[in-house]
């Protein structure tokens, strides 16, 4: 935390080094739930680096009692929710553009593990957000709550009705037996 | 103890779960220059940009403004001079009031001066009027003609011959402005 403070007044007095170390520090988490939540390699580049220019602009605004890590993102979060919802409007991509690497198909149980990344896709953005936060990242709901700004009741509910929809999805293709119902929320 | 075997789904989810967090995902190379670069190379100050853009937007604004503005109209450019005849300003337009009243004033004059000569031949002398007597007297039949037939023999027979009521004209006249014969 101290750590944190420190380096965010450094970014706040124009640092370059500190610049990079904040780049440095985050670059991961922040590109990998920008493709975990735009599904495109490109476009979560182009937000990532949105990302960085929102956080070094907002860094006057973080509360220094707080955690920086979630605040981050917390902006990633919204950034990909702004991307997804321009992407709605603009027309569809061609095809060759769903082959992109991180359309690579999945191991193992390959045709359940495709079609539950397809259900989380057609997820509404709140519902996805929570979902791969917790599935795909392993945050805690208090990391969820914190990043999307949203009590951890909230967060818990958004995940089972995530949870449900994806099951009615799985039933509906076959995949699940159909007297398979989601298990309660876990604490 | 629990021993129920876990949901499909459940299970179908932990591993999915399990899988993804496996799944390393390392941005690109180079991602951190890009960024690192991007970010040093904003605006200095937004608030700085967003006020060179709202000032430029005044500025043009006005300058529109200025230009679609109704000017007010030049002086136009003095025509070709027409040559106009106009009066000499030595000789002034007769005035038609000053025309009438000259003229009557020479009517009036003319007409005394025309009285003045006329006068001594048709005015009768002051002491010779009589003022007739305002009271109509009754009038009398035969005194026309016994007036008439008092007159000279020369006056007599420039007005015969006459009619009676002519006759009866005459002496009226005669005795009305006290003129009789002899």
């Amino acid at each position: 935390m101290t750590d944190d403070r420190e380096l965010v007044r450094r970014c706040l007095r124009d640092d370059p080094s500190a610049v990079r170390e904040l780049v440095d520090r985050f670059q991961t988490d922040v590109y990998a739930l920008c493709v975990r939540l735009l599904r495109h390699r490109h476009d979560a580049e182009d937000v990532a680096q949105e990302v960085f220019l929102r956080i070094v602009r907002s860094l006057h605004r973080w509360d220094g009692a707080r955690p920086l890590r979630p605040w981050v993102l917390g902006i990633t979060v919204n950034r990909c929710r702004t991307a997804m919802a321009k992407r709605v409007k603009r027309p569809p991509t061609a095809d060759y553009l769903a082959e992109m690497p991180d359309k690579e198909p999945p191991a193992g149980d390959g045709e359940l593990a495709a079609a539950i990344a397809e259900c989380v896709a057609e997820l509404r953005a709140e519902y996805r957000e929570v979902f791969v936060l917790f599935h795909e990242t392993g945050r805690s709901y208090e990391e969820i709550s914190e990043i999307v700004g949203r009590p951890v009741g909230t967060v818990k509910t958004w995940l089972h009705r995530a949870r449900h929809l994806m099951l009615e999805q799985l039933k509906a293709r076959g995949l699940m037996p159909a007297e398979v119902t989601p298990a309660p929320q876990t604490t | 103890m629990n021993t129920t075997p876990p949901d499909p789904f459940d299970r179908a989810l932990a591993a999915y779960s399990a899988r993804e967090q496996a799944r390393a995902i390392a941005p690109p190379a180079g991602f951190a220059d890009r960024a690192t670069a991007a970010v040093l190379n904003r605006p200095c100050c937004p608030w700085k940009a967003i006020s060179a853009s709202v000032l430029s937007v005044l500025v043009a604004v006005l300058a529109v403004g200025y230009i679609a503005w109704p000017k007010p109209q030049p002086a136009p450019t003095p025509a070709p001079q027409l040559i106009v005849a106009t009066p000499e300003p030595s000789a002034p337009s007769p005035n038609i009031g000053d025309q009438f009243s000259e003229a009557g004033n020479a009517l009036a004059k003319l007409s005394r001066t025309t009285a003045e000569k006329a006068a001594p031949r048709t005015l009768l002398p002051q002491e010779s009027v009589k003022v007739p007597d305002p009271k109509p007297q009754p009038a009398d039949p035969l005194h026309g003609t016994e007036a008439i037939a008092a007159m000279p023999g020369a006056a007599k027979s420039g007005l015969e011959p006459m009619t009676g009521s002519t006759k009866r004209a005459i002496s009226l006249f005669l005795r009305d402005t006290g003129l009789k014969a002899n």
